[in-house]
């Protein structure tokens, strides 16, 4: 059950319709070891597909990289060179068998280099882009939810909704273009462009740098969460060991916070979690936009270029990131809660 | 009061959420003063945004911003007057702008615009001019004096097409394709499930540029890229609402009394998925629109000089957005409204159609 985060439900029922097995082995190793395969075949396609995406389609990279002009020699010989003659499934093997080594291959466009290298470079910069957004979500999406959860149905319920359907509606580079008129140019508080990394210039700065471009995904994700953590806040607030406690004349705000929040927030993490990996190659606008050196702009400036080697590279590890969280997510979920370890089982 | 009405109040009452008969007050009055709302803040909102003013300023900005609240609030009066107290306000406005806007991409060829791509053709027309309802630029020119108009509508008849159509194709082959998994179950389900699990691995947006390192930018290929998007998202869909489908009675009844699996998929499963895959769609066409508008605002996708929303919005960078505000302005504000009122909408028809959101 991995994409919990497009489908929106919890559960998918493909789960529930797993035969009870009979077995009395301990069934969180049966879940994991078969949790295991799975992430192994889908990871096999995935790189797979990666393949076919940069070089089963039409078009000839020698022409991108030795540029339209030469006399068909030069093609020939640089195919020959680049292995390209070669039939499909044995370049997909070579390619998976070095990819396996740690090996992406080198790049001939410029500015060149171990695809490996330069993709480790960037990787950095776009994971902490992600988590931190991932973040400052949730920072954002809790009280708000708190916020609607207190009065379903009131006033402000019904306007944070609204507003948060709105935020979802607004592409990236919308709202990151606005962000830079109201937060760089009117008061100047924050860089334009640019990246420090944390190394050289110490967290302060790095943060400094790493603020609005996370700002810029926490608030369409935060918008999702809230949505997503006031629909449980409501669904646990009916529950019977709220009815007690408030029963029992617990005041509001303790019920909510010390009671309500805790059983509620699971939907949210788990959430919190996919996006995490999604967000690993969702970055690729705001990179962009603010001149980030990460995984995105690298992917944006492949395709510009033509250079399948490095978006093969590029792309293979970002769907791996994806495939490998989402199972960290969907163990750790069973993990967190009982009742599901035990359906399971 | 009808006694439906009562009945909708005491169980809202239930729901711990205000009744809607509280809020209710005079009709014709509400009509009259709407109206007048209405009108008021249609006329600040232009005022604001046209220019009346002078030069753009913060103050233009305030009137704008508050002329278009209050002419919401007004439109929400008529509404109520017009259709009753219970209305859903927001989705008659956004579903408003939807069919203006699928209706104008549609008839583009025959309006009286400009043409949005002919840059030699605007030689002589002003760049960069201000929105003004009452010039012949009603939402300003761009960096080429290319009417901002006619862009936005062949922006519009773009994006849309391309967007529904793959939606299209997403909802046949990928609702077949789902059916049959959760219909059939077993193997077949098993490696459908992981092929879906192994294309959704790719952010839409990085499988479009993976897409476009190899192949040149043009219709066919965002067509292309937006389908192989769609495809697995209505599998998945397909897959989870037919397999609860194939567990009633009614499918066992019609198995057991001798329908073949084809009736048994035409006549039983496919009726009831279709309303949770068409509201799901609506959805998808907002993600598609959004995708659609990432690459050609990297400049990947629709190319200059054809209008695309998202390479409007791209001419925006490099400091013009801050001159210039327009540029940006117009066509986001109709790419937004666009995505809004699909997500909207598709929502408002899950929660009717869709049994397993209903069930919550």
């Amino acid at each position: 059950m991995t994409n919990t985060a497009l489908a929106g439900t919890r559960k998918s029922p493909g789960d529930k319709a797993t035969p009870p097995t009979r077995r009395r082995t301990v069934p969180t190793v049966r879940h994991l070891a078969r949790r295991f395969t799975e992430l192994v075949i889908v990871m096999l396609l995935a790189s797979f597909l990666t393949f076919s995406f940069a070089s089963l389609l039409p078009g000839d990279p020698t022409i991108a990289i030795l540029g339209p002009e030469r006399p068909p020699e030069d093609y020939a010989a640089l195919r020959q060179e680049m292995g390209l003659d070669d039939p499909f499934l044995l370049r997909y093997f070579h390619w998976l068998w070095d990819a396996l080594h740690g090996d992406l291959g080198r790049t001939p466009i410029p500015p060149g280099g171990e695809v490996m290298e330069r993709i480790l470079t960037a990787l950095p910069v776009s994971a902490e882009i992600a988590f931190l957004a991932v973040l400052m979500a949730i920072v954002i999406a809790i009280p708000l939810a708190l916020a609607c959860a207190s009065r379903p149905g009131g006033r402000l319920d019904r306007m944070i909704t609204a507003s948060v359907f709105g935020v979802i509606s607004v592409p990236s580079f919308l709202l990151g273009l606005v962000i830079i008129l109201l937060l760089v140019n009117q008061t100047g508080l924050f860089p334009r462009n640019g990246w420090q990394r944390l190394g050289d210039a110490g967290l302060a700065q790095n943060l400094y740098f790493a603020f609005l471009p996370a700002l810029t995904l926490a608030l369409n994700e935060a918008a999702i969460y809230s949505r997503l953590l006031r629909n449980d806040l409501v669904a646990t607030l009916r529950e019977d060991f709220i009815l007690a406690a408030k029963a029992k004349g617990m005041p509001k705000s303790r019920v909510l916070l010390r009671e309500a929040l805790r059983p509620s927030s699971l939907g949210m993490v788990t959430i919190a979690g996919v996006s995490l990996g999604r967000l690993l190659g969702g970055t690729v606008i705001v990179e962009t936009l603010f001149g980030l050196p990460g995984l995105g702009s690298l992917i944006v400036k492949a395709a510009s270029d033509g250079d399948v080697i490095l978006m093969q590279g590029a792309v293979l590890v970002i769907a791996f990131g994806y495939v490998v969280v989402n199972a960290l997510v969907d163990i750790s979920y069973t993990w967190l809660d009982p009742r599901i370890r035990r359906e399971r089982a | 009061m009808s006694e439906l009405d009562v009945l909708e109040a005491v169980r809202e009452r239930a729901a711990g959420e205000p009744s809607r008969t509280q809020r209710r007050r005079r009709p014709v009055a509400t009509g009259v003063r709407g109206a007048v709302l209405l009108a008021v803040g249609l006329l600040a909102f232009l005022a604001g945004t046209g220019g009346w003013f002078g030069t753009p300023s913060l103050v233009s900005w305030l009137i704008a911003i508050a002329g278009a609240v209050v002419a919401y609030r007004g439109l929400g009066d008529v509404l109520r007057f017009a259709v009753g107290p219970g209305v859903d306000v927001l989705f008659w406005v956004l579903s408003g702008w939807l069919i203006l806007v699928v209706g104008l991409a549609v008839v583009a060829p025959l309006l009286p615009v400009p043409d949005p791509s002919d840059t030699a053709g605007s030689l002589l027309e002003p760049a960069m001019s201000r929105p003004d309802l009452f010039s012949s630029h009603p939402l300003g020119t761009n960096n080429f004096g290319l009417d901002m108009l006619s862009r936005v509508i062949y922006g519009a008849r773009a994006s849309l097409t391309i967007s529904v159509v793959a939606v299209a194709v997403g909802l046949i082959v990928g609702g077949t394709i789902g059916v049959i998994a959760g219909y059939r179950r077993g193997l077949t389900d098993r490696v459908i499930g992981t092929l879906v699990n192994a294309l959704l691995a790719f952010p839409p947006l990085v499988l479009l540029l993976a897409l476009a390192t190899n192949l040149k930018p043009s219709v066919g290929t965002l067509l292309l890229g937006l389908s192989i998007l769609a495809v697995p998202l209505n599998v998945r869909l397909a897959r989870a609402v037919s397999m609860q489908v194939a567990e009633r009675e009614f499918v066992e009844a019609a198995r057991s009394m001798g329908a073949t699996h084809t009736r048994v998929f035409f006549r039983e499963l496919l009726p009831n998925v279709l309303p949770s895959l068409i509201s799901y769609s609506m959805i998808v066409v907002a993600a598609l629109i959004v995708a659609e508008a990432s690459l050609s605002f990297l400049g990947l996708g629709i190319r200059q000089p054809e209008p695309s929303w998202g390479n409007m919005i791209a001419e925006g960078q490099q400091g013009v957005f801050e001159q210039h505000p327009h540029i940006v302005l117009v066509p986001g504000a109709a790419l937004f409204l666009t995505v809004f009122a699909f997500n909207l909408i598709g929502e408002r028809l899950q929660s009717r159609w869709d049994p397993r959101r209903s069930r919550l």
